[in-house]
């Protein structure tokens, strides 16, 4: 596995780290490795002497304490996606495809995209992030410490989510920044989408914080919240869970495509989503509805797979977007799966 | 001219000490007829000559060629008459020369002279391993006609071990299987958790450092599909890459769903599957009253679903307290039963509130039944075509709309109410 990935290494090496409620530079130097490199912190992001950055700045850490960076990666692509990439320039993104720093990727109104980002020193653990349909995102940072990964991207429109952590997997802090805020979590499971006026942050599985306007907002497992341009995060909501699968039954084969799941009472309406793994990195399809059942009129599946996974998750009158339920497995066809 | 007449009648044929233990024994026929030509001290007396023979064994050599070398002697009248000639099987490899000896009593002297008589035969062993020496005994009749010349007949059975048929020619040497080999243009990629595309010459070494139940799924980019583990492409099994995408059209049962030459009745679950090259291909659809054509983006190697969109009920216009069919309606009514496919259909008859209540109800009931009548003489089989309670108006808003017959399509198979 190490060998795999020495190719991915990346020349440059900047590290970045998100400022919490309590952290000054010079705990951060000393969390770095030097406690003497506050100066040097402040010096690379143009902080006086005796500052300190407010909770949710994202400072940019001197290369004499990052860690090891590394080039993102192109994990799964369905539909159009394509990416600018700094001094090559706009490309159609494929599988594997190595993302340095400051490449942008951006998915079309059919598009998903999942990018491996930080991939720690030893191989084996990493973070994922994955751009629903219409999303443009800017990659900052991705780098390996030696404990813990890190990875900065700017989302600069439409939606993201992020796997929780796999059974086993160490901890890795992403951190999402949006126009108006800063998500950032150490257990994957969140999704952040960018809206008209703000953004919104909806954490799945585990805890996490979020930053508007200096104020730093834990959110518990469960709940979201909002950050409005130019505003503190508004209060916790508790998302709703989620409907239960009705058909088709775990293990059906796909010949038609009706999807239904128990109603849920307060619920607006409700997302559907396909994928080819249980653990959904690979998504083909969201979609949301305003029934507890989705019937496509029209619908496009790969046949190299070995199953289709899908979940549905129920969408609040705030337009909050709950937990999905517990994935359910579907064959496709003979003639469909070669 | 001398003709000689043998018939041999060999008796229990005897093994020699030199015939394998297990050499197979078996009834010999043997069917001969040869000229000879020899010299004789006297007329009618033989004492040697040559002999071209034609003849057979059975079963192992129904014809044969051979040759014989032969001395005899004897008187003439009534008189033995011992000879002794050794002979050749040309077609016969592994059978070896005979020594025939043969004892006879002759019969008077002349044109034709009858003889019967006993002999034997010792077949020699070749140097081989197939060959064996053989004994035979047997009768013999024979015929002698006049010197130098003679030709003989002979007949009869042997029993002794027949020499084993060549063996069969070795079967051609099975093809070796091909080998697993890549083409020159495969990339090979390795699913999570590796993420990477890798060379072939680098794969073996990249599976041999995943853990020992890492099962990694490779594709040859564009080329074939790969199933391997990490003991490395050994036993791999190459599929062959899709050519084709599948369509399925997501109807309901009783459609018949049209696609290029293509025409299909939809199944229990209304969708039809076909394989269609890739390209955009137009999927006709009739069933249930309505005609529908979609056009659908066909991917190699991906399933395209298109639903089709469901038939909206019929209504069918009547006069006001009338219960007869217009013209307009007729033609209605057959494109209806023209495009009925296997669907069902349930009328409702209807009326308009004015007037009294129950012979407003037996007017739709008239109704419904002038259109299971028109819908039958149309061609629509009776069984696809009922009629349902009659439709009450709640209100008096819209009085025209309900002096109508209500034509609900229903999908083949779906339960009645």
């Amino acid at each position: 596995m190490i060998a795999l990935l020495v190719g991915l290494l990346s020349a440059h090496a900047a590290d970045r780290v998100v400022v919490h409620t309590g952290d000054t530079v010079e705990a951060i130097a000393a969390a770095a490795g030097d406690p003497a490199a506050a100066a040097a912190i402040r010096a690379e992001n143009g902080l006086a002497d005796g500052d300190q950055p407010r909770p949710g700045t994202i400072l940019v850490l001197p290369d004499a304490l990052s860690g090891t960076a590394r080039d993102a990666a192109v994990l799964s692509v369905f539909g159009g996606v394509h990416a600018t990439i700094p001094s090559i320039g706009k490309v159609a993104v494929e599988t594997s495809m190595p993302l340095p720093p400051e490449s942008r990727v951006c998915t079309d109104v059919d598009g998903y995209v999942t990018i491996r980002l930080a991939v720690s020193e030893g191989g084996g653990h990493h973070d994922d992030i994955t751009l629903l349909p219409g999303t443009c995102l800017t990659i900052e940072a991705t780098s390996a410490r030696r404990k813990g990964r890190s990875s900065v991207v700017a989302l600069n429109r439409g939606s993201i989510t992020v796997p929780p952590l796999g059974p086993g997997e160490q901890r890795g802090e992403i951190t999402v920044a949006t126009e108006a805020g800063v998500t950032s979590a150490e257990d994957g499971g969140f999704r952040v989408h960018v809206e008209e006026a703000g953004q919104r942050t909806e954490a799945l599985y585990t805890g996490l914080s979020v930053f508007g306007e200096g104020v730093e907002l834990s959110l518990r497992a469960g709940q979201g919240s909002r950050v409005p341009l130019g505003g503190a995060p508004t209060s916790p909501v508790d998302l709703l869970g989620a409907g239960t699968p009705d058909a088709p039954p775990n293990g059906a084969t796909l010949r038609r495509p009706d999807f239904s799941w128990l109603r849920v009472e307060t619920a607006l309406g409700y997302q559907v989503e396909l994928a080819r793994s249980a653990d959904f990195r690979d998504m083909l399809v969201l979609q949301s509805v305003d029934r507890p059942a989705w019937e496509p009129d029209r619908l496009l599946l790969p046949g190299d797979v070995e199953g289709i996974w899908w979940r549905v998750a129920t969408i609040d009158r705030h337009g909050f977007i709950g937990i999905p339920s517990k994935p359910r497995r579907l064959d496709l066809p003979p003639g469909v799966r070669p | 001219m001398v003709a000689i007449l043998l018939i041999a009648a060999a008796g229990p044929g005897l093994a020699s000490a030199a015939e394998p233990p297990d050499a197979p024994s078996a009834v010999v026929g043997e069917v001969a007829a040869r000229l000879e030509a020899g010299t004789a001290s006297t007329p009618g007396h033989r004492l040697g000559g040559a002999a071209f023979t034609l003849g057979g064994r059975l079963p192992s050599a129904p014809i044969d060629l051979g040759g014989a070398l032969s001395a005899s002697g004897g008187t003439l009248g009534w008189r033995v008459d011992p000879r002794a000639h050794m002979r050749w099987w040309v077609a016969q490899p592994n059978v070896g020369p005979s020594l025939v000896f043969e004892y006879g009593v002759r019969a008077g002297a002349g044109l034709v002279e009858p003889a019967g008589g006993i002999g034997a035969a010792w077949d020699l062993a070749l140097p081989r391993e197939d060959a064996h020496h053989r004994l035979r005994l047997g009768g013999l009749l024979q015929v002698r006609g006049v010197q130098p010349a003679a030709g003989v007949f002979t007949v009869g059975w042997a029993w002794g071990p027949e020499p084993e048929p060549p063996p069969p020619p070795p079967p051609p040497p099975e093809p070796e299987p091909e080998a697993n080999t890549f083409p020159d243009d495969a990339r090979i990629w390795l699913p999570h958790p590796v993420c990477r595309w890798v060379d072939e010459s680098e794969l073996d070494d990249v599976l041999a450092s995943l853990p020992p139940d890492q099962r990694a799924h490779v594709h040859a980019a564009a080329m074939a599909t790969l199933y391997t583990d990490a003991s490395g492409l050994d036993g791999a099994v190459m599929e062959p890459a899709p050519t084709q995408g599948a369509l399925l059209v997501v109807g309901q049962p009783g459609d018949r769903v049209r696609v290029g030459e293509h025409e299909v009745s939809a199944g229990v679950d209304g969708v039809v599957q076909l394989a269609i090259p890739e390209g955009t291909v137009e999927a006709h659809v009739v069933g249930g009253g309505r005609e529908t054509s979609l056009l659908v983006a066909i991917s190699v190697g991906h399933g395209s679903w298109v639903r089709v969109p469901e038939p909206a009920p019929t209504l069918v216009d009547f006069e006001l307290g009338r219960a007869d069919i217009s013209e307009a309606s007729r033609a209605q009514l057959q494109e209806l039963v023209e495009l009925a496919g296997g669907w069902r259909f349930e009328l409702q008859g209807g009326f308009s509130p004015e007037g009294n209540r129950a012979s407003n109800i037996a007017l739709a009931d008239r109704r419904a039944e002038a259109v299971r009548q028109a819908l039958i003489e149309l061609g629509l089989p009776e069984a696809q075509v009922a009629i349902i309670p009659s439709a009450v108006p709640e209100d008096a808003t819209d009085a025209a709309s309900r002096r109508v017959c209500t034509i609900h399509p229903r999908p083949a198979g779906e339960d009645r109410p």
